[in-house]
């Protein structure tokens, strides 16, 4: 059974090797890509248009599936790309009944091996399954029939082929939203550093498993429904661009225990602090900005691209564009990116090319502003001085506070006076965060709603 | 005299529950009605508030703080409320539909909703069409506000509007719709009422819909 492995040092010590394309740690595909090893490849994630998923329904998604998988392959060997890779991120019911989800995945695959004869196109797949655990509130996470269907389709996956696996668990969640919506700090570093850490180390602990069984990947675990749901709400205006942008901050060690556990990235697109998990790690991470905006606005269209080894989309439904089909014009924009930055690394611009995709961001949102290498160099190892998540998570959200008031005061970043009031408010908040999970948890308990989660399931009396 | 309710509303505004409770006390003490302590200042400094937030002059803690205070307020006037004659707002019954878990969006509008004085039974995520048609026996709800944010689940939407027709309490209710992958043409479609972008269109609509039972967001 895989145990925590937690991280004491960096694997990247200088900023100079802190780049798009190229990691520490490099992985290889079933068909022989190497991700991180110098060149960035496109991400594509694809989803189904509006419709009921049943039984009477499912084999129009299968056709679905295989139109989107054939449009997409066929469009990167028109234009010329050796190798792409692929996200298949379920919609819930496909992780609730495995037989779609694992049917789908087959259907997938076939595509992508046939492409490979017919066109000598490499490619690869990242399976996203759902965490299904929350569909029953209280969730239960560590048994029932939720969790039984998520096992069944991580091994279905991975007898499949799949090269790897990646999931945005939802450990903590039940009491993230409200903490989000009150913009408590201390509540968040609850949610993740304690709640989280304690659900990811159980659930990695069974992937990590089951990816060394059927010889798949463990590729990380996104933060989606915690920093990515701030970063939205932000986008409108309903909570501070500063808090966002330091809960972001404060998902780092959560992000980080899959990797204690044993996974080996690439990290999820939609996991933002990639650069602080491929600082920290070693591994190679898939990014999202500008191309994601088909699926949700973000103020780091361009920032995000800095450090990339795959580059990614989100996600796009099958929709028709006077051009064809979205998700195909969805590879077609990937591949134009790639192949940017891909040849300004060839003719010696990969600085230049990080530099303006940085400037052209970092000033104008915290969000950006925590992005950039110089920032996650200052801030990753004060993460790893301590080994406990709790500590980490503090300590994360403590700096990034720092960070920003810095950068606000020196006019490095642009915050208005009404959302720049929030780093007091949370730096005070932190400030009185203890770093003894138990004592922690006596303290906050009284303000959470304690029907919303089972504190047994987070090993908490 | 005024003042005290110029004092209440300011109290509001900050979020204080506690000061909001005194003042609505000394309001009363001072012989003001409950219908003008809610009509004149409890009523008013959440529309307020709405407004801010939509203008983005506060974030939604600030709204849910001066949520918090009037509610801290009402709790003063409970003892008397029966005699409160003023007009009543609707009643809205809100919900995402099953095999929906996103309850971030319909909570913002839930709670808008309720600072303006609509009475909001939530019933939260993953419901089904037989917990809101059983609601709507249950509440008498005027409007219906169905919320869906998957792709695969927004046909649960017409699910749901087909079975309270079918169940012949469609009459009714109007039923208001959103989330981000529903579109004003699939809204209309499936029959329902009204279709809106965000929580404040929402908020605008439910005030429209409870006076004259259409909107300018009602689908022609």
């Amino acid at each position: 059974m895989s145990t925590r492995k937690p991280v004491t040092s960096m694997a990247v010590n200088s900023i100079d090797e802190l780049v798009y394309g190229k990691c520490k740690n490099p992985i290889t595909t079933k068909m022989g890509i190497q991700i991180g090893g110098g060149t960035v490849y496109p991400e594509l994630n694809h989803t189904l248009p509006p419709m009921i998923v049943n039984d009477s329904t499912i084999q129009e998604a299968y056709g679905i599936y295989k139109e989107m998988i054939e449009g997409i392959l066929k469009r990167a060997v028109e234009l010329h790309q050796d190798a792409v890779t692929i996200e298949y991120e379920t919609v819930p019911d496909f992780t609730e009944h495995p037989k779609y989800g694992i049917e789908s995945t087959k259907i997938i695959l076939d595509v992508m091996k046939e492409y490979n004869a017919k066109y000598g196109i490499k490619s690869a797949l990242r399976a996203t399954p759902n965490d299904m655990r929350e569909m029953k509130r209280p969730p239960i996470m560590r048994s029932g029939s939720f969790w039984e269907g998520m096992l069944e389709f991580f091994n279905g996956c991975g007898e499949l082929g799949a090269d790897y696996i990646s999931i945005e668990s939802t450990g903590g969640k039940e009491i993230n939203d409200e903490a989000l919506q009150m913009c408590r700090i201390d509540q968040i570093i609850f949610a993740m550093g304690v709640m989280a850490c304690t659900d990811m180390e159980f659930l990695w602990s069974n992937m990590v498993d089951i990816c060394n069984k059927h010889g798949m990947i463990a590729a990380g675990d996104s933060s989606c429904g915690f920093a990515n749901t701030a970063m939205v709400l932000a986008e409108n205006g309903y909570i501070p661009r500063t808090f966002a942008a330091v809960v972001r901050v404060a998902s780092v060690p959560r992000a980080l225990m899959a990797y204690e556990m044993g996974a080996t990235g690439p990290s999820k697109d939609c996991e933002y602090i990639g650069g602080y998990l491929k600082a920290i790690t070693g591994a190679p991470i898939a990014m999202e900005g500008r191309m994601a905006c088909g699926a949700h606005l973000s103020p780091v269209g361009n920032i995000a691209a800095v450090l990339p080894d795959l580059w990614s989309n989100e996600s796009i439904q099958q929709v028709q564009l006077l051009s064809g089909s979205a998700v195909t014009a969805g590879m077609e924009q990937l591949i134009y990116d790639c192949r940017m930055l891909n040849k300004a690394t060839e003719l010696g611009y990969q600085k230049q090319m990080m530099e303006i995709l940085q400037e052209s961001d970092s000033a104008l949102d915290p969000h950006a502003y925590i992005l950039r290498p110089d920032v996650i160099m200052q801030i990753a190892p004060e993460i790893i001085k301590s080994e406990d998540p709790l500590v980490r998570t503090k300590t994360a959200a403590a700096c990034a506070v720092k960070v920003l008031k810095e950068a606000v005061a020196a006019g490095k970043v642009k915050v208005d006076d009404r959302d720049a009031a929030y780093l007091d408010i949370m730096e005070e908040q932190i400030n009185e965060v203890p770093e003894d999970p138990a004592k922690f948890w006596e303290e906050i308990r009284e303000d959470l709603d304690e029907s919303k989660f089972v504190a047994s399931e987070y090993n908490l009396a | 005299m005024e003042d005290i309710l110029q004092e209440l509303e300011e109290v509001i505004y900050s979020g204080d529950a506690q000061a909001a409770k005194s003042a609505t006390e000394k309001a009363l003490h001072l012989g003001y009605s409950t219908q003008s302590i809610v009509d004149k200042a409890l009523l008013p400094s959440m529309k307020e508030m709405g407004e801010k937030l939509r203008r983005g002059d506060v974030f939604i803690p600030e709204v849910l703080m001066a949520s918090r205070a009037m509610h801290a307020a009402m709790y003063a006037l409970k003892p008397i409320i029966s005699h409160y004659t003023g007009r009543r707002k609707g009643v809205i019954i809100i919900g995402t539909v099953a095999g929906d878990l996103h309850d971030i969006g319909k909570n913002l509008v839930s709670m808008l909703l309720s600072s303006r004085g609509f009475t909001v039974i939530d019933l939260g995520i993953d419901v089904t069409k037989e917990e809101f048609l059983e609601s709507i026996q249950n509440y008498h709800p005027d409007i219906v506000a169905l919320s869906a944010l998957l792709t695969t689940t927004v046909p649960e939407l017409k699910n749901i509007i087909d079975y309270i027709t079918e169940a012949g309490v469609r009459p009714q209710v109007s039923i208001m719709v959103g989330g981000a992958p529903v579109t004003a043409k699939y809204a209309k479609e499936i029959k329902a009422d009204v279709y809106t972008n965000d929580m404040f269109e929402a908020c605008e609509a439910a005030e429209e819909l409870i006076q004259r039972r259409i909107s300018k967001y009602t689908l022609k």
